[in-house]
């Protein structure tokens, strides 16, 4: 599961205000929060930027 | 232009998003295909019909000319682009993928061959005179015809294999 729910959060911002100020739909944002849709770079970078943080922290799965 | 036509196709006046644009696209090609199969048998209806009457009506041609037109477009536009190649990484892979495409070569030549005698020889001449014409010209043509055919369909095959080792 990514973290993008959590650092939206942190961030303070709900699903459409991330989502406008990226560019993309609202259902999209809920959709990548939900692992449903797997973003290009160019939009995982795009949101990095938003939730300042890096591709990583809100993309790469931790080991169990 | 294509957003334009696609925004205006789907009754949309603002640009979509990645992932709206990633599901248009899917569900556009899914029903281009299914149309395109539609249209063939559309066709091949026609051409009963036509054949019954004696006529050519221009329906039939028409769903000819779309058809070829469509079916060319998609054909060399995927070709150019090599969506349809098929990379091989061994020379074992190469002669296994050629010999699956000359025993799909082979194949498509006899379905392809007996399917336009049965057309022609039987099913055509009995809708437009009453009459079966069974005879040799006509099954060497066909032959002759389901030859070619297997070929082509071999060396198309063959022209999209890409040897990478």
């Amino acid at each position: 599961m990514n973290k993008v729910k959590e650092y939206r959060q942190i961030a303070g911002l709900t699903q459409m205000e991330l989502a406008t100020r990226v560019g993309i739909a609202r259902q999209t944002v809920n959709l990548i929060e939900n692992d449903k849709y797997n973003p290009t770079l160019f939009l995982c970078i795009a949101l990095a930027k938003i939730l300042h943080t890096d591709l990583n922290t809100l993309f790469w799965e931790e080991e169990r | 232009m294509k957003n334009k036509m696609l925004n205006r196709l789907i009754g949309v006046t603002d640009d979509r998003d990645e992932y709206q644009l990633q599901e248009i696209y899917k569900e556009l090609a899914f029903s281009g295909a299914l149309m395109f199969y539609l249209s063939m048998a559309l066709m091949f209806i026609c051409l009963l019909v036509d054949t019954f009457k004696n006529t050519l009506s221009i329906g039939t041609t028409g769903l000819l000319i779309v058809n070829m037109i469509y079916a060319s477009k998609v054909f060399f536009r995927i070709h150019k682009k090599e969506l349809d190649s098929l990379e091989c990484t061994s020379e074992e892979e190469y002669r296994e993928k050629i010999k699956k495409l000359r025993k799909g070569g082979f194949q498509a030549g006899l379905y392809w061959g007996s399917l336009m005698f049965i057309l022609n020889a039987y099913i055509l001449p009995y809708l437009a005179s009453g009459l079966i014409e069974l005879t040799w010209s006509n099954f060497i043509i066909w032959l002759c015809g389901g030859i070619f055919f297997g070929v082509t369909m071999y060396f198309i095959g063959k022209s999209k294999v890409k040897k990478c080792y």
